[in-house]
């Protein structure tokens, strides 16, 4: 996968909260959080790593809508019996989607969570990796 | 000091990130709180926890964002009813992966906080759990003591 068409991955669908308000978001009108991410090189992979504490292995979905990739990670609830005091972080669920570029093998996409970071491995496709051809006689 | 540029000649130099930057170390300072807004500076790298404080009953309940941590990694401390909080972020990445970066916004790496707990937290009591990349620490707090009558005694 070339640099530039990683570059281009853009936030096709998410709006980020502005105030901190900390109650639960209503079920009709859902706002997300947007993640932070990591975009790096590895091997012939190209990793992607989200940070989103509170969101377990369970309530992540990840979905492929043409070459659009939609990660989306629904926090789990607080006991009701809890009363807030003070907050620093929307208890909102997050998403953020990313435009894939044409060397990213769409169907070996794979996924791990583990403590709160989503990582999302995207093979290069056979063709777009380097080969070497050998010179015969 | 917002505005730290007077002169109007020097529009041409103005570096509007760095000033962002200064805004969020500004109102960092104001609030004494971790300012989420902008995080272009990696300089910020040790920045306050991301917090929210419950009550259940009696206990205080801490739930801190510490994604991305060994649980071993984590400390939770209390001395002298002051609570700290310290994590570490490793990367496991070689050094091939980490020049090959195409997008870095996750640049937090260090965490600490420190709060002073109330007056009837019971400090040997607290108990922390860590579960998907969040530090729950939970300090049970004694029922309100109560005003001891002193009896006045006269000949």
């Amino acid at each position: 996968m070339s640099n530039k068409n990683l570059e281009k991955n853009v936030n096709v669908t998410s709006s980020v909260a502005q105030n901190c308000d900390c109650s639960p978001a209503p079920k009709t009108d859902r706002v997300f959080r947007i993640p932070r991410a990591d975009i790096y090189q590895n091997g012939d992979n190209v990793e992607l790593e989200l940070d989103m504490p509170g969101v377990s292995k369970e309530n992540v979905q990840i979905s492929l809508e043409g070459n659009v990739l939609t990660l989306t990670g629904r926090v789990g609830e607080i006991p009701s019996d809890w009363s807030l005091i003070h907050c620093e972080s929307l208890q909102r669920d997050y998403q953020r989607a990313f435009e894939l570029g044409s060397d990213v093998d769409l169907e070996n996409i794979k996924a791990t969570m583990n403590a709160g970071v989503l990582r999302v491995t995207l093979p290069k496709m056979a063709t777009a990796k380097p080969r070497k051809i050998e010179v015969t006689a | 000091m917002l505005i730290t540029r007077q002169n109007m000649n020097d529009w041409n130099e103005f570096d509007l990130f760095n000033s962002f930057d200064k805004l969020g170390l500004e109102i960092n300072k104001l609030f004494g709180l971790p300012f989420n807004g902008f995080r272009a500076n990696p300089a910020l790298e040790d920045e306050g926890l991301s917090t929210n404080l419950y009550t259940e009953g009696n206990d205080l309940i801490f739930r801190s964002s510490i994604p991305g941590v060994a649980p071993e990694q984590i400390s939770v401390n209390v001395k002298d009813n002051v609570l700290t909080i310290d994590a570490e972020r490793k990367s496991e990445k070689s050094d091939e992966a980490q020049s090959k970066y195409f997008r870095r916004e996750r640049s937090q790496s260090r965490y600490h906080g420190t709060i002073t707990l109330p007056e009837g937290a019971q400090v040997d009591k607290v108990t922390a759990e860590y579960k998907d990349g969040v530090l729950t620490v939970r300090v049970p707090r004694a029922e309100k003591p109560q005003p001891k009558q002193i009896c006045v005694s006269c000949e």
